[in-house]
């Protein structure tokens, strides 16, 4: 008797799970299959469910791409700029997130506040001030000058603060007495343990800043410095409009992003783990 | 090698002192136990000498040395860890070899003295292996192996068999020994286990409250304690500690215990507050008169509250009228107990639980102790 309903609940569970899936999803099938797809049957297709089925597939929208505008100075600035954004961004935010969470400083617990209170400060909000302030120096339309800014992140801080703390403090005691200095003890014994730290803070900062729009448009004049999100919103006001072609720059951008993730996810997961629950 | 100095030694962390003005030597070549219950202080002065903590005032010497101003690295010491603190990305071979690749030794110096510390403790086998390959035991030798690999001047040992089940921690105690006598190294060894101290130690520093309550050697530390506390705290079980009532009969100071009143044959001491007879002295006997004034001998009649039989042994815990008083958690150092009574017997014969039992000692076993809990030397005054 009691089975009955506790199966309902199932079925009526997952048809739940499967409407919500499909909600996100969407957007995301209709942009692959719209990629492939010659770009009149893209937005004629757009009400029916053929939106999701690619019936003749094509990569004459790839090719354009390239062809159109230049994707691959697009590509390699997004590549760079993101480049020293995660680089960059893994040593200072690791540096400054061991610093709080092990070093004895005056002022570590109010630092610690102000990483915290800046957490909150959305970008936007600071943006223009920093414009003027680069402005001032005369810095403008380079790769540096779009990573630069991003390169400490205080959520990325805050993950290697609180990964930090859990790492056993013995292992860094033991490194000490053993000989090492603060320096050695932090790249031969505390990096090579938190790798899982390290993997999730770089997908985070890259997450963050793959997408970046408002501050490279505020920053670069030249196409051969603009990222990838300033290329698709070029693209999209270039005479003739071809959906088809954006669906395929939409893909070829979101690829790398997709890459990293799966590449990257057993880090991902763990380093999310990890971070949450000691933290 | 090196001596261990610790001269009016003070760690405070805030406001609270852990560690008050403690003067202690530590010889060349010996091993030193540091033993006392939780939060005495003696991890924090183990992490003093190793440089991981900076004394509040007073000053520390290794090898005649001072060493307040210098780093661990400076100090030549190594440390074993409660948790072994091996650094799990490296294999057994890479933990080894890594306090010897911070002092820069040559490679073929480092493959020696390496392969020489793995023979000593039987890893070769293990060398590629990572620590969470290992089993407990082999961990703990992994973390001595680093420990000696050194060849350092003094070896602190913070806990190291803790974390190992009782089989394998009498095993490595053992070892432990043997390799510590045959290196000669300058050890502390910190615990709370007083069997390990008192296995290990050529002396035990017990430890209360950042204060050493007393230090010698083991066997000196268990029949002459020196306060309420070390006796208290040695021996399983430890003393038992009773307070008895007093009288003067006849210019003769007799105390009453358990309802034997009871006079030593040198007679009780005048400042004697408080007793303490170790469970092994204790023995079956015929219940006496509860007013027997002529005794040498204190009788103590009880029931037998429970039985634990150690195979060749009991433990009897008797539950016996008078007062009977434990170490305190609170602010005294000790208060009255509803305590039970025990007794180290022979396997037979047998007792019940319930069962009527008078336990008798010679009153020139018992331990006098004055009002502040320190001991009277027996026949002092």
């Amino acid at each position: 008797m009691s089975r009955t309903p506790a199966r309902l609940r199932a079925v009526l569970a997952y048809a739940l799970l499967l409407a919500f899936t499909l909600v996100f999803i969407a957007p995301v099938l209709f942009m692959i299959v719209g990629s492939l797809k010659p770009d009149e049957l893209v937005l004629a297709e757009a009400g029916s469910l053929r939106a999701f089925l690619p019936e003749s597939v094509s990569p004459d929208n790839y090719r354009a791409v390239f062809e159109r505008v230049p994707f691959g100075a697009y590509l390699l600035s997004s590549m760079i700029v993101n480049g020293l954004i995660v680089g960059l961004g893994l040593l200072v935010n690791a540096f400054a997130g061991y610093a709080l969470a092990r070093l004895r400083w005056w002022g570590r617990g109010a630092m610690l506040g102000l990483v915290l209170a800046v957490l909150v400060i959305p970008f936007e909000a600071i943006a223009i001030p920093l414009f003027y302030q680069l402005s001032w120096l005369g810095w403008r339309d380079d790769w540096l000058v779009q990573a630069i800014p991003f390169v400490a992140n205080p959520l990325a801080i805050f993950l290697f603060y609180s990964f930090f703390l859990g790492l056993p403090r013995e292992l860094e005691e033991a490194a000490r007495v053993d000989g090492a200095g603060v320096l050695r003890t932090f790249f031969l014994i505390v990096l090579p343990n938190a790798k899982a730290a390290f993997a999730s803070v770089a997908i985070v900062l890259f997450l963050f800043h793959w997408g970046m729009y408002l501050w490279p448009l505020l920053m670069t004049t030249s196409e051969a410095v603009r990222p990838l999100p300033l290329g698709i919103a070029n693209f999209h006001t270039l005479p003739p409009l071809q959906w088809g072609d954006i669906m395929a720059f939409g893909v070829l951008m979101v690829l790398p992003v997709l890459i990293l993730f799966v590449v990257f996810q057993r880090w991902f997961v763990r380093g999310v783990a990890s971070t949450g629950v000691k933290g | 090698m090196a001596d261990v100095e610790f001269r009016a030694v003070r760690k405070a962390f805030g406001g609270h002192t852990v560690i008050s003005g403690l003067d202690l030597t530590v010889q060349d070549g010996e091993l030193l136990v540091l033993l006392g219950p939780s939060g005495c202080g003696k991890s924090t002065l183990l992490r003093l000498l190793a440089g991981l903590e900076q004394a509040t005032d007073g000053e520390i010497r290794i090898g005649g040395r001072p060493v307040d101003a210098l780093g661990p690295r400076a100090r030549n010491i190594a440390m074993v860890f409660q948790n072994y603190a091996l650094y799990p990305h490296l294999t057994v071979r890479g933990n080894l070899e890594f306090p010897l690749r911070m002092r820069g030794m040559k490679r073929a110096e480092r493959e020696r003295r390496t392969l020489a510390a793995a023979r000593a403790l039987g890893l070769e086998p293990l060398l590629g292996k990572r620590p969470a390959e290992l089993s407990g035991g082999q961990r703990q030798r992994v973390a001595m192996g680093r420990a000696i690999v050194r060849e350092p001047d003094v070896f602190l040992m913070d806990e190291p068999l803790s974390n190992l089940d009782a089989r394998l921690r009498v095993q490595i105690r053992a070892e432990i020994g043997a390799l510590q006598r045959r290196l000669g190294v300058t050890t502390l060894y910190v615990t709370h286990d007083q069997v390990e101290a008192m296995t290990l130690g050529d002396r035990v520093a017990v430890m209360r409250d950042g204060v050493i309550q007393q230090l010698g050697r083991p066997a000196e530390l268990y029949e002459r304690p020196a306060n309420l506390f070390v006796a208290g705290f040695l021996g399983s079980p430890p003393m038992n500690l009773l307070e008895p009532a007093f009288e003067r009969r006849d210019g003769e100071r007799m105390a009453r215990l358990g309802g034997t009143w009871i006079r030593s044959a040198a007679g009780i001491p005048e400042r004697a507050r408080y007793a303490g007879i170790r469970p092994e002295c204790l023995g079956i006997g015929a219940s006496g008169s509860s007013d027997d004034a002529r005794a040498d001998r204190l009788a103590i009649q009880g029931s037998v509250e429970s039985v634990e039989v150690l195979g060749h042994e009991r433990i009897v815990y008797l539950r016996a009228p008078g007062s009977m008083i434990e170490l305190s958690d609170g602010p005294g150092p000790w208060r009255s107990a509803e305590g039970l009574l025990a007794a180290r017997l022979p396997a037979s014969p047998a007792l019940e639980r319930e069962e009527s039992v008078t336990l008798t000692a010679p009153a020139a076993e018992l331990h006098w102790f004055d009002e502040d809990g320190n001991a009277i030397a027996s026949g002092a005054g």
